[in-house]
């Protein structure tokens, strides 16, 4: 009998190893949260160290003979035959008895139904709810009837009832009854052989980040914040502007903000160093004055060309961490002292981006705790022939790397399950 | 029968587009023109299967074939069909002009009616591959290939170019871990791999192709063979080579300037009381990577930890693992940021003459030993192993995988791998997992026989001089020199049509794309545009079927709309047009030609972006040398995450 593993999180690492695995004739439940898969990378827009899109899937073996990557968008992932997969849905409880799982989960309501929606989007013409979207930086909105980004996967859009009126234009619109107000939540329990954890990293908010005063300005963004601002399919177009609707002319940004320090993120977070490069190589391209102060330039092997691009674009690179960033005459004021020249400095900015760490969300759920080990991070195998995890799950990492342990990851698995010779 | 199925994607597009008038501007070229309103749901399937007959020639202009390609053409009994985007790339980008967006649609859907007449059905690969796999280099890497393998019941040959035992395998690993898990997992990784067969042989030729190899092999008695093998494993190691200041530091001159693996050799042997300063320096020309600078940071702790006094001079600190650089901070270790400028050897001493770049800060100190952080490079028979199998090496004479972004193992050759250090240094967890990505790869191969179908170039033997110019710019290596003739390797074609724009003489025609069906095509398109629009102006945008055509859907979804008049034409990838279709295109009218590629570097057939450029480039400096205005002709980049191309590009 095909095998069944429970795959967690959608993210690249978790579709990949899904990927793999349902190519091999093992049977996938993938469990998402979000109600669209990608996890990080759908905020990211283009993605060293090749420099195009984040939302790339390797092309899997079953639809497309393996041939190369496709978008998201066009990967087809939920016609796989042995995939199932739940957005929008929590991990209840896991046990664990006769050698299998019982995973039981909920999935709550989309609202729309996947088999019938045609995605034309006249439904979201028509909603007259229009709320702030969590993609937008510079007060963009959505409707309550939406889909979060325009490659995201599932393609039909959701609605958020917290903010739906249920004044039914969008059901009288959808003449092919996609839309159903009164769905309900459901909840089921799945057995499996196995248990992957992709359940990856987010970019911490640095809410209580002492000394960077992130919450006194909607000027002092993080990385992943500019990624957005930097997004042509974006709220601003592309464009670089401040809280006040200004095209932002400097920028400085701060490395390990809040990494690598004993008193908050212990580790480092490998990706930033290099996707901060990335973004000032962005910045260069548009004209705009950037500095990053920096302990140690960890760029990765692979990308080591974005940090000769970064100086030929005329960077400007200063070590030292910031002390503080403070906000003065309304803008933000990095306070650093130049290691290099023991000057201190005051870097009067129209933003300044931080790199804060990239912080493990497997934490953030009571049911997986205790398959976590070292600040929240997973082992790759975590219970021999069981319990395994990749992806950012396993510690902070980009997505080659993501990649390649997902790949790693469902070798093993299928081997433990299938057995050897 | 010729028919039309047209969606009105849940009665959306009409309200877009005329389709009143549409229906009635077709009705001369199909025999019947349907419409639906959900096309891709079960019931309008259900529709197309019960609609359609394997005699019929078939367009769907609904939504991108993208999407709906693949669920209806299984739904559809024929397999002459063509899609017409008329969601993404009509209604969703001229949402104002209703008008303009009805008449691009007429004009497009009378395009996919004459590409119906030219379509070939698509022609069947098979391919099988042999079980047998090669392991070249039998590194740590090379082990866990072949344990992988032989744990899912594959044989394997491990090809190492002399006898290593346990300590040879941890010693050429040192730089990847410490000596306890690199003991323990050569242990076990050497118990298994004792059944797989272990020759010491050097690689001499390739011949065959993926799934049926045939390797030639020098051995050390003298005696030449041959293996056959499906698939190949290049696992070759590295080495660590001195840094590009090592002979202005000394090294080689004064036996006092020494490598880090030197460091490391005499802290294990140390006497607990020949304790020395030492001034570890690394070269600011070499990127550190993330394995290196580990390696680094546990041979000097190690170092300190024996009593020893040790500065490191360094500009970066690249580590996987915070927690070792504080260690060694902890330790004692003195980290100090500078070049070593100048070194002199002493009776003191070493005296080096450390620099701070910016503030041209001078610092002496005097040491024991100096010692060079060294580089991680490629063994030295890999740029022959990669001459041989036809790789490519990066600049530091790595050989490189095909896509870096999500193609981690696998080469420029199909059947063909490479796994570990061979590709970058790595650490030991990255390298078994590279490992794994190999075994992977090889065992999916093995386990189904692929059987793919698509169109294929077909040589016309009168017409090819023998240029070998396509064999050149094929990127999969799937034609060859057979018996003077060029011949189709069709278990490694891509079905790219790349070397269609490389012939000279046009010899080569791609199976639905010949030049006849484009000459037809591109007529008919300017013809119908100025029936519909008169003298507007029109751009052809030849589009590859991959990254440019998904900005083009992406342009759709995310409304960023551009003006009528302009025609996307899908190519398999942009590197298969060729200044026929780019001058066709002008001579029938077409203001401008753009030619739409991956991102550089990032074509999904290795080289159509670059091919692409080329051709452009080619075309444009005939155009100039006929007093033609060159600008006419582009070649450019689109991505899905920059869905605003297509309205920069066309504005
Ligand atoms: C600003 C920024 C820029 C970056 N730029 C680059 C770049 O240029 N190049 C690059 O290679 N990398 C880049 N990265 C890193 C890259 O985004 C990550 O390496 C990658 O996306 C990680 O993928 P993942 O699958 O491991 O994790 P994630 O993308 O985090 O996916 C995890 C998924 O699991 C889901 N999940 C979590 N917990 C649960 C649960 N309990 N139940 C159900 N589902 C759950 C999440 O919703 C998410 O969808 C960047 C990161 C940031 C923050
Ligand atoms: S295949 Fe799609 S997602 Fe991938 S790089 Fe191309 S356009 Fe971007
Ligand atoms: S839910 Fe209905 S109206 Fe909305 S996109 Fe889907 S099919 Fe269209
Ligand atoms: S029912 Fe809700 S989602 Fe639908 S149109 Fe009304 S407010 Fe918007
Ligand atoms: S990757 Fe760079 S910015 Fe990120 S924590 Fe590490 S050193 Fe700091
Ligand atoms: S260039 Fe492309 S189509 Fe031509 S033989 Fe090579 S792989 Fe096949």
């Amino acid at each position: 009998m095909a095998k069944t593993a429970v795959v967690i999180g959608a993210g690249m690492a978790g579709i990949q190893v899904t990927q793999q695995l349902t190519d091999l004739g093992v049977t996938v439940h993938l469990i998402e949260k979000e109600p669209i898969i990608g996890g990080l990378a759908t905020h990211m827009g283009r993605v060293y160290p090749t420099g195009d899109c984040a939302l790339c899937l390797d092309a899997c073996e079953e639809l497309f003979d393996g041939h190369h990557r496709r978008c998201q968008y066009r990967s087809l992932l939920t016609l796989k035959k042995n995939l199932k997969l739940y957005t929008q849905t929590e991990i209840k409880s896991i046990s664990e008895a006769d050698g299998k799982f019982s995973v039981s989960i909920k999935s709550h309501p989309r609202y729309v139904l996947l088999d019938r929606c045609v995605v034309c989007l006249e439904c979201i013409n028509v909603c007259d709810v229009e709320i702030p979207d969590e993609y937008a930086i510079r007060g963009g909105t959505r409707k309550a009837i939406y889909r979060p980004v325009s490659q995201g996967v599932p393609l039909a859009p959701l609605i958020d009832m917290d903010h739906c009126t249920q004044c039914g234009k969008c059901v009288e619109v959808c003449g092919v009854d996609a839309i159903n107000l009164e769905e309900k939540a459901k909840t089921r329990t799945i057995k499996a052989d196995a248990l992957i954890l992709a359940t990856g990293t987010e970019e911490k908010i640095p809410l209580n980040l002492p000394g960077y005063s992130y919450s006194e300005s909607d000027d002092i963004i993080t990385q992943r914040e500019l990624a957005r601002l930097i997004d042509p399919a974006g709220d601003t177009d592309g464009q670089i502007i401040t809280s006040s609707g200004n095209a932002a002319a400097k920028v400085t940004m701060v490395l390990c903000a809040g990494s690598r320090d004993l008193e908050a993120t212990e580790y480092c977070s490998q990706a930033c160093c290099t996707y901060s490069l990335k973004h000032a190589n962005m910045l260069r391209d548009k004209e705009i004055d950037v500095t990053i102060c920096y302990m140690d330039l960890r760029v990765q092997k692979a990308s080591d060309h974005y940090l000769d691009l970064a100086r030929e674009k005329g960077v400007k690179f200063l070590r030292g961490k910031p002390d503080r960033v403070v906000v003065r005459n309304g803008k933000p004021t990095t306070i650093v002292e130049d290691t290099q020249t023991q000057q201190r400095m005051e870097i009067e900015s129209d933003l300044v981006v931080l790199a804060s760490p990239l912080s493990p969300l497997a934490s953030q759920s009571e049911v997986l705790a205790d398959f976590l080990g070292e600040y929240g991070f997973a082992s790759r195998v975590i219970k021999e022939g069981r319990v395994y995890a990749c992806g950012t799950a396993t510690g902070p990492e980009d997505i080659p790397t993501s990649i390649v342990e997902a790949n790693a990851i469902a070798l093993k698995v299928y081997a433990d399950l299938e057995g050897g010779r | 029968m010729k028919k039309l199925f047209l969606c009105t994607c849940n009665r959306t597009l009409d309200k877009k587009l005329d389709f009143l008038r549409i229906e009635k501007e077709l009705k001369d070229v199909f025999d019947s023109v349907q419409i639906h309103d959900a096309l891709c749901l079960k019931e309008g399937l259900a529709f197309l299967e019960s609609e359609v007959s394997n005699e019929d020639s078939v367009v769907v202009g609904a939504c991108t074939s993208q999407i709906i390609g693949m669920p209806m053409s299984e739904k559809l009994k024929t397999e002459s069909v063509s899609f017409v985007p008329l969601r993404e790339h009509v209604a969703w980008v001229h949402s104002d002009d209703l008008k303009g967006a009805s008449n691009k649609a007429v004009v497009l859907l009378r395009d996919a009616a004459i590409r119906v007449d030219h379509m070939d059905p698509p022609t069947v690969v098979e391919n099988h591959m042999e079980k047998e796999v090669l392991v070249v280099g039998g590194g740590m890497c090379g082990l866990k290939v072949a344990a992988d393998l032989l744990h899912l019941g594959i044989d394997v040959t491990i090809l190492e170019p002399c006898p290593w035992d346990d300590t040879a395998y941890v010693e050429a690993g040192r730089f990847m871990a410490d000596e306890e898990t690199l003991t323990k997992m050569v242990k076990e990784l050497v118990s298994a791999t004792a059944s797989a067969t272990t020759i010491c042989c050097t690689i001499t030729g390739l011949k065959g192709r993926a799934g049926k190899y045939g390797v030639s092999l020098a051995c050390p008695d003298g005696k030449i063979s041959t293996i056959d093998c499906g698939s190949i494993v290049i696992a070759t190691n590295v080495e660590q080579k001195p840094p590009p200041m090592a002979r202005k530091l000394l090294y080689g001159k004064s036996d006092r300037t020494i490598l880090l693996g030197d460091l490391a050799t005499l802290v294990e042997k140390q006497e607990p009381k020949d304790v020395r300063t030492v001034l570890v320096a690394v070269d600011p020309t070499h990127h550190l990577c993330a394995v290196e600078g580990g390696y680094l940071l546990r041979v000097v702790t190690k170092a300190v930890k024996k009593g020893n006094t040790v500065i490191v001079a360094h500009s970066n600190i690249r580590t996987e693992d915070e927690n070792i650089y504080r260690a060694a901070r902890e330790s004692g270790v003195i980290f100090v940021r500078g070049t070593l400028e100048k070194v002199k050897d002493t009776k003191e001493g070493m005296v080096c003459r450390l620099e701070n770049t910016l503030e041209s800060q001078i610092r002496e100190f005097v040491v024991d030993l100096l010692v060079l952080q060294t580089m991680t490079r490629p063994r030295g028979d890999t740029a022959e192993l990669a001459r041989i199998a036809g790789l490519s090496l990066d600049e530091d004479g790595f050989i490189t995988t095909r896509y870096l972004k999500n193609k981690p193992v696998q080469t420029s050759k199909r059947g063909i791998y490479i796994a570990g250090n061979g590709k970058m240094p790595m650490s030991i967890d990255d390298a078994t997992a590279s490992a794994g990505n190999a075994a992977l790869e090889v065992f999916k191969d093995i386990r189904a026989s692929t059987r793919r179908k698509g169109w294929i170039p077909i040589i016309d033997e009168e017409q090819c001089d023998v240029c070998e110019a396509c064999i050149e710019a094929c990127p999969n290596d799937a034609l060859r020199l057979v018996d003077g003739k060029v011949t189709h390797i069709s278990q490694h074609c891509e079905f790219c049509g790349i070397c269609v724009s490389a012939c000279p003489t046009r010899a080569i025609e791609f199976q639905s794309h010949s030049k006849e069906s484009w000459f037809a095509r591109l007529e008919a398109l300017a013809e119908n545009h100025k029936k519909m629009e008169g003298e507007k102006p029109f751009t052809f945008v030849y589009a590859c079927s991959e990254c440019a055509n998904a900005s083009i859907d992406l342009a759709g979804f995310t409304g960023k709309g551009y003006p009528t008049g302009t025609y996307v034409i899908q190519f398999p990838c942009a590197g298969m047009v060729s200044p026929i279709e780019i001058l066709k295109g002008l001579t029938v009218g077409a203001d401008r030609v753009i030619v739409a590629h991956c991102p550089p570097g990032g074509c999904h057939h290795q080289t159509g972006d670059h091919m692409a450029e080329l051709v452009v480039k080619f075309t444009q400096d005939m155009l100039r040398s006929i007093g033609q205005d060159p600008e006419r002709v582009k070649a450019t980049y689109m991505i899905a995450a920059l869905p605003n191309k297509m309205q920069e590009e066309v504005a």
